[in-house]
Order: structure tokens, then sequence, then C-alpha cells
């Protein structure tokens, strides 16, 4: 902000800078420091534009003088200051023109500070183009990430030399209960290269040493700076501290800076400490994602070349190893956002639509403004006053106008950034700067758009033959000319606009169609949540009491009907999984794919309103003692034994070298486990009881309105227990309206913007076809006279519009053809060329032009014959 | 001297009047006197700070070398006596009317 001003006070006269610009920055330092915020950040910027537009006015004297003696600097000024004074005169105009200016700067510039600070601002780390993320994915799709396992890393590590760091890095999530509730908080077990690889050191203590990071060592902690002033009072003799997670206690050995920051950590274990043991030996679980440094002088390529190669060595020494995987090597800051990089670059060409259109609406009146100045040009022109001096007087009023409606424009884009935190609560979206790359951005658009709203008009506006333009009064000549503009601008407005339009319509439909994915289960009447047990509940026994004791009191709730316990309910992604194995199948290790399962208690499907198959549900003896069953869903079953029955089958889930085999006792009904949109694959349900632990989620069926419910839940479960954990309770409905969240905000943001251009096109096309129907009153006045009946007026007006529409729109359909490829990541069961909503959205614009003709048309209608002849 | 002073102007001369006063302070002063209603900021601040400089209402005080401070010149009291007095007695005609309730009484 301190920029913007200081960029601000150039507006002003120079000797004004001179004497008092310091001081104004200081003052308003100090006013931003008691009261930051957008009501102050709008004013000043006002202020500020105005006070140096009123300076200029009152003291022409003061740079009419000359102090610089350059005759180029004087006629810049003099230049400016009329202007200034033009745009003063025709306040209507410059209102407009500012608004969209504005709009078109400030949504550009927003989404450009967003896609930088996102996607090209450079990680904050010393060289983090070294920086970058080393893992398998599906050799058939690339997209698809797996990660890495602990053994295959270690191989890596030992056997490359791409790398000076290579480290691995696991979620691990615990239960702080330092303060008076527990709270679950995020961290990261990492190797001890992870800092080095980042080149970070602690502010206070030091970070992992490479004998810690395994087994049989004392456990150590490093906390983030966030961590020890916002959960630890800043407590100064935290180094040798204890911080208990579960039963083990963590000494914490170093606080690292305020502002380290990486993927919202908020500490950091060892993960040789922490690892469990059969993760360190098994190669088909990718259980890491990793953090390596580039060697000096390697490149991305080099090093998947090489760890490539050591992948194909393992796959031939260890035939368990899974084959259809390659190992990928990308940059890390890619890395970090590539879920958000196809939306905010579609986003982000939206927006440059809509500035398109912009300046398509703007050249029009600068072209109408022309006209009607026609004869002031020719006066000046018949002066003496050259060409080159005119159109550079014109383009000083489209830079001052560019410029405010930047200014403006900026004011807005710092004002949406801070606002979208209303829409989403990524993070990473949240914390966007205006920095100078930014600032520098919205001056280029400026300066871009400026060219492409004011050269061409005022070229035209200056080539007038003087004596025409001053003999026909007020009308000028050369209007056909310009009236063959105006009308290209409106095609290409229509054109634009209807791409805008179509990506809008996609996104609806996408957004209607994943509405409607079946998500197998009844999600009205449901109330969720995920609760974590204090530690007292150490034994599997007190765990199933609890349970019990669980189920019981909820159901007891007025209005709730039943209630059940599972180790995860649908739509909530991270599930456990492992490969298949069949009894009497051999596979290869992953070769038949990978299921994820969960616990669940013996009423969860029919609570859930999961359909049963076939075979039969869990019920109260499926305690593990006799055997271990499994139900599976409709699509295993189909998959893997298409004529034959599945219950009776024998199944593994998980290593192929475990001995855990699993009978098939029932089929039920595909659930999307994961999120909408996301396939149901495999997966396989086991009885609670044969694993009881301590964090586990809930769900509660209610015939009433389920939000009614939240509360009485709420105080249930503290009565019972009051040291739980209780998260994420929620109705199932806001959980699936969380789960399509960025959706959502895509949608809403694209939207937006096309909504935009849709109001802009349908104002510069009233101006045209308004302005083309005056420039023929004459002619209207004549036919009237001769007996032409106002239909035929109003179908001559229209007709004109109709013409530029359909053209717009065919040129408009053409462009989303060849652009829609584009947005394919964005969708969801909807082609990108999907016939009914290009129909439907061309549909909408011409309904909408047609519209935006009609007023000027039926104003033809009324114009009397008498008039018409007199309007000369 | 027979012309009113523009509020914004008065209201800077009436925050001078206690002492001299860099701009941060001027500006919180003029608010506050105003009960809120007379907001300056920056632009429009120095903007009338140059004026009433050049005026000869207003002169430069000796502030810390970051940033200037501003007084009273002894015409500006001048001017500022002169509007109080024109307002006071605007006040009293009011009075007169009975649109205000008597003070004191």
């Amino acid at each position: 902000m301190r920029n913007v001003v200081a960029a601000l006070l150039y507006l002003f006269p120079a000797r004004f800078r001179r004497e008092f610009g310091n001081d104004m920055l200081a003052t308003f330092n100090e006013r931003w420091r008691e009261q930051p915020g957008v009501r102050t950040a709008m004013r000043t910027v006002l202020d500020l534009a105005r006070s140096a537009a009123q300076e200029h006015l009152c003291h022409p004297s003061a740079s009419s003088v000359r102090p610089e003696g350059d005759k180029l600097v004087s006629i810049f000024l003099q230049d400016l200051r009329y202007a200034l004074r033009t745009l003063l005169r025709s306040r209507g105009f410059t209102a407009v023109a500012l608004v969209t200016l504005a709009l078109g700067i400030g949504l550009n510039t927003a989404m450009f500070s967003i896609a930088n600070a996102v996607l090209w601002r450079s990680l904050p780390f010393p060289h983090a183009e070294q920086l970058v993320q080393v893992g398998e994915v599906d050799a058939h799709d690339r997209s698809s990430y797996w990660g890495a396992s602990y053994p295959n890393l270690e191989d890596w590590r030992a056997r490359s030399t791409s790398f000076e760091y290579l480290a691995g890095v696991m979620r691990d999530d615990h239960i702080l209960r330092e303060g008076a509730e527990p709270v679950h908080i995020f961290g990261l077990a990492v190797s001890h290269e992870f800092f080095p690889a980042l080149g970070v050191a602690a502010a206070m203590g030091r970070v992992f040493t490479e004998a810690e990071d395994r087994k049989g060592t004392a456990p150590v902690i490093v906390i983030s700076h966030q961590m020890w002033t916002r959960r630890l009072a800043s407590d100064p003799a935290v180094l040798g501290r204890a911080i208990r997670f579960g039963d083990t206690a963590y000494t914490v050995i170093g606080v690292m800076p305020a502002g380290f920051e990486y993927r919202r950590a908020e500490y950091w274990t060892l993960l040789g400490q922490v690892i469990e043991p059969h993760f360190q030996t098994h190669r088909n679980v990718w259980v890491l994602d990793t953090v390596a440094r580039l060697r000096a002088g390697k490149t991305p390529a080099d090093a998947q070349r090489e760890v490539e190669a050591i992948a194909a060595q393992i796959r031939r020494d260890h035939p368990e190893v899974r084959r259809d995987q390659v190992v990928s090597v990308t940059l890390l800051s890619t890395q970090l956002s590539h879920d958000l990089r196809p939306a905010l670059l579609v986003l982000l060409g939206a927006v440059g639509f809509v500035l398109l259109i912009v300046c398509g609406n703007l050249a029009g009146l600068m072209l109408v403004r022309g006209t009607g100045r026609a004869r002031e040009m020719a006066i000046r022109t018949a002066l003496g006053v050259g060409g080159s001096r005119l159109i550079r007087q014109l383009l000083t009023e489209s830079a001052l106008l560019a410029g405010a409606g930047g200014v403006l424009g900026i004011g807005l884009a710092w004002w949406a950034t801070r606002s979208i935190s209303l829409l989403t609560k990524d993070p990473r979206l949240l914390d966007v700067p205006i920095d100078a790359t930014v600032l520098g951005f919205a001056a280029a658009v400026t300066a871009g758009t400026t060219v492409l709203f004011g050269v061409a008009p005022a070229i035209r506006a200056t080539r007038v033959d003087a004596s025409e333009a001053l003999k026909s009064g007020a009308r000028a000549g050369g209007s056909r000319e310009r009236g063959r503009a105006q009308r290209f601008l409106v095609v290409a407005e229509v054109a634009l606009c209807l791409t805008l339009l179509a990506g809008a319509g996609l996104l609806v439909k996408s957004f209607r169609r994943v509405l409607e994915v079946n998500p197998g289960f009844r999600s009205e009447g449901l109330v969720s949540m995920r609760i974590a047990l204090p530690l007292r509940y150490s034994t599997a026994t007190a765990v199933s009491v609890f349970y019990r004791q669980l189920v019981d009191r909820l159901k007891a709730i007025p209005g709730v009907s039943d209630a059940t316990i599972a180790s995860a309910l649908p739509i909530s992604g991270g599930d456990p999984n492992g490969d298949i194995s069949i009894a009497g199948r051999p596979s290869s290790a992953g070769e038949l794919g990978a299921a994820s399962f969960r616990r669940v208690m013996p009423n969860y499907f029919e609570l859930l309103g999961i359909p049963l198959v076939r075979g039969r549900w869990f019920d109260e003896r499926d305690d593990g003692s006799r055997g271990r069953p499994v139900i599976i869903n409709a699509n295993f079953a189909r998959h893997f034994w298409p004529n034959s029955d599945a219950i009776g089958q024998v199944i593994r889930i998980g290593p192929q070298d475990s001995n855990a085999w699993l009978t098939i006792v029932g089929v039920v009904g595909d659930v999307k486990q994961s999120g909408l949109e996301m396939n149901s694959p495999f997966s396989v349900y086991e009885p609670l009881a044969t694993g009881a632990s301590g964090r586990f989620e809930v769900a509660v069926r209610t015939a009433g309105e389920p939000d009614n419910l939240l509360a009485p839940v709420r105080k249930e479960l503290r009565a019972l227990e009051p040291g739980l954990l209780v998260e994420n309770l929620e109705t199932m409905s806001q959980r699936i309206t969380g789960n399509i969240a960025p959706r959502r905000l895509n949608l809403l943001l694209f939207g937006l913007f096309a909504v935009l251009a849709l109001l802009l096109s349908a104002v510069g096309l009233y101006g045209v076809v308004a302005y083309a129907a005056r420039q023929r009153t004459q002619e209207f006045g004549i036919r009237m006279a001769l007996g032409a009946q106002p239909g035929d007026v109003l179908r001559l007006v229209l007709g004109e519009g109709l013409k530029l529409v359909l053209a717009g729109v065919c040129i408009g359909l053409i462009a989303t053809l060849s652009l829609a490829h584009l947005m394919t990541g964005l969708l969801f069961g909807v082609a990108p060329t999907d016939p009914a909503t290009l129909a439907a959205v061309a549909m909408l614009l011409a309904v909408v032009a047609l519209s935006a003709c009609w007023l000027p048309a039926q104003r033809a209608t009324r114009i009397g014959p008498v008039d018409a002849l007199r309007s000369e | 001297m027979a012309n009113a002073l523009k509020p914004a102007d008065f209201h800077i001369l009436l925050a001078l009047a206690e002492g001299p006063c860099h701009g941060y302070g001027i500006m919180k002063e003029v608010e506050r006197e105003s009960n809120g209603d007379v907001r300056l900021e920056i632009g429009s601040l120095y903007r009338l700070l140059a004026r009433l400089l050049e005026a000869g209402w207003i002169e430069e005080a000796e502030g810390d070398e970051r940033r200037r401070s501003f007084r009273l010149s002894r015409n500006g009291r001048r001017v500022l006596k002169a509007e109080a007095a024109r307002l006071a007695g605007l006040v009293d005609l009011v009075r007169a009317r009975k649109l205000l309730p008597e003070s004191g009484s």
C-alpha cells in the first residue's frame, strides 16, 4: 500500500511533490500503522487522485511558467491539463469509462496476483529452482501421483548422484493436549535431510541430525514459530521441553524462523523414528512424499533419467514391485500448486477476455466522442495544429483515463484479493500480496489498454477533412467509415462474450452433473463427525465399551433414529488401501489393483442406506473370533467374478507376504468413498469389532432436520466424555458441499466474469445500434413520410443489430470450439464442445443482444417525420 | 476578512491553535474536534496546508528531521479569531431566534 501511495504522489505537480512528498508519505505511514484496511486505502487513493487533479487545475500558472525549461515536458503538461479539463467536462463519459476500466484492470490484476503468488512466485527458500519432488507416477496416467516407498527412497538416495539432499516426507498429525481443549494439529515426519534440502536453519536450537534418524533414539521434534507462539505461549524455555503426542514424549530441539512455511505443518518429527516398521521394508506402499535439492548443474530431466534407471534395477531385483509405474522428477513449486493450475490459468484467460471487451466498449465510446468532436479537431487542424500533436493530445486523454482506471483497479484488486477468504478456505489463496510484480503487471495492462482503446480512435478522429467537417455542421464526415469500425468492435465483443458464456455454461453443467451423482447412500437426514478418544482408552475393550455407550447415548437424543461408528464415512477421502490378492488366482504384486478398506458397525449399511446386493450384512457375532468375514462393493464383485458368485471367495488386501485372508460374506452397492467426483473403485468393509481404534467417525440418522441435531449431539458428547476431540461435526450435506467447494469457487468466479462480459457487450451493442439509428433519423423520417409503418423501421434497426449479433455468435462459436479443450480438466461429465450448452448460451446471448437493440429500435419508430427532417 | 472560512481550513487552523503539530496530528485532531464530520486524507490535507502556507496563515515550526511541523502565524491567529467571532455572532443570532437552548442557565 505504501508503494501505491508513493506512486500516486507522481500525479501531483513536481513542485508540490518536492515540497510535501516525503511528509505526505510519513503521515500516511503513521495513519496506516494505526488504521490499516480497505476503507483507509480506498479513501486515501481517491483523495490523492482528486486533490492531485485540483492541484493541477487551480495552479496552471505553476507549470506554465515552464520551470523545467523543457519543451516536451511542458507540452505534455499542457496536454495533461487539457485532457483533465475535457474529461471533467463530460462527466458521464468519464464515469462510465472509469468504472469499466477499473473493473477490467482490477479483475485482471487480482487474478494475476493470485496466479503469481500460487503458480509463479518462487518458493521462499534459497535457490528454490533447485528444489524438486521425486516420486512414482502411474505409467499410463502421469497425473496420477503415487509417491515413494521408504526402501525405494533409500535406494534412490544411496545410488544416485543428482541430488545434494533427498528427503522423505510423511503426514504425521497428532492431538495436542497442552491447553484446556485438545486440538488436532498437522505436522510432517521428515528425514534429517529435509531442512538442509530446503536450506533453512533453526531460529532457536537446531534441526535433526543423521544419527537421530532411526528407531531406538530419543524422540525429538522441531516446531514452527507459529506453534511456539500460538500453542506454547512463546515459552522462553521451550528448548528441551517435552511435548506429548499419544503416549510418546518428544523433546523440542529447535524452533524454525517465523515465516518458514511448508505445507502448513506446525511441527516436524523424524521419519526414521516414527514410521511404522513394516513401511520401512515394503516397496508397494507409497507412504512418502519427497523433497530433494538437485546438485548444482543438474536438471530435473537428468535426475529423472538417473532415478528411472535405478528404479528399473529395483524392479529387476524385487519381482514383487509393481511394474506399471515410472519415476517423475518435477519442480517442487509446480508440484505444490498443480491442483490449482488449470483453474487459475483458465480464469486468467477469462478476465483477459473481459478486459478485451472493456477495451472494445471504450474504443466504441471514443469513436462516438470523436464524431462529436470532429468540429473541434477540424478547427484546430485549420489553425495549424499538426496531426501528430492532435493524436498525442487524444492519447494523453486515453492514458489519463486508463491511468486513473488503473489506480482504481489496483484498489479493486487489493480489495478482491482480501475478500477471497469469503469464498475459499484454501490457505494458498488467502495470503496474496499486491507486490512490485503485481503493480508492474497492472501498469503494463493499463498501458496495453490505452493502446488498445485509444490509438485507433485517436488516429481516426484526426483524419478529418477540415473544410468538410466545418461545412457539415455537427455531423462529421467519414461517419460511414467510423460506423464500420464500431460494427467490427461489436462483433468482436459478441464473439468474446460467447466464448466466456460457453465456458461458464460448461462449468454450470459440470456442477449440476456433480450434484446429480448418486453417492451410493442416502445423504439426507445425516449428521457426521470425526472423533478422537483421550489416551486413557488404551485397550481394545475400553474402546469397544465406549463405542457401545456412545451409540446408546446418541440414540437417546430425541429425533435420532440410529447412530453408527466406522473407521471412515463416505466422502472423506484419504482411505488406507492395499493390493488385492485372490485365493486360487496367483498374481504378482499390484497386478489386480488396490482396494480401500474401512471398518464398520453391523448397522452401518442400513443406517446409511447402502443396499445389500447379495449375501448378508455383518452381525454382532462377527467379532473376529470366527475367521475374518468381509463385505465388498458391487464393482469389486462384478470385476473379479463377472459370471460367478463372489460370496465365499477368499481374498487378501495388503502385502503379499501377510497371511490375513478374508472371506467374502456380502456384496453391497457402490459408494463414493472419497468424493462425488471420484470413481468408486474397489472397497472392502470389515467389522469394526475386529480393530477397535480411538480415532473414528460417527454418523447419526434423523427423520427430522439434521441441522437441529448439531447442538444436542455436541452437548451429549461433552457430557459423555469431556476429553473427546470432536471435529467436523456437520450434516452430511455440509460435508458434500465442502467436498465440492473448489468447483463451486471456479464456477462462481468464471460465472461472474461471464455475466460481466454479457453486460458489457450488451451495453456496447446498445451504444452502436442507438448511434447508428440516430445517424439515420433523417432517412427514417423520409421513409415514414413516404408511408413506411413503424414495424418496418423497427425491422430495419433490429435487422442491423441482428446481423452484428449473428456474425459475433458465429465467430464466437468457432473460437469456442478451438479453445474448449483448455477447459477439459475443469469439467465433469460434459464434453468441452457440448452442443446443448453451446446452443443454450448462443440463444441467451442472442436474446440479451436483441433486447439491447430493442430500445433504440423502438425509439426510432417514434420519430415524427417532421422532427426527423428538422433534425438536420 | 468578512468572508467565511471553509470548514476544513477553519478546522486546520483550530487544530493548530493548541500549538505546533505535524501532519498526522492535524489529521487526527481535525477528525476529533469535528466529531468525525471532517476527515482529511493526506492528499487534501497537504493541498490545504500548501494554500494556508502560501496565504501566510500558518508557518513551519521546528520539527524533527523526519517530518515537518506547522504552527499558526500571527496573521493566522487573527483570521481564526475573526472567524470564531463571526461564528459566535451567528450563534447569538440563532439563540435570539430561540433555535437553540440558552447556555449556562
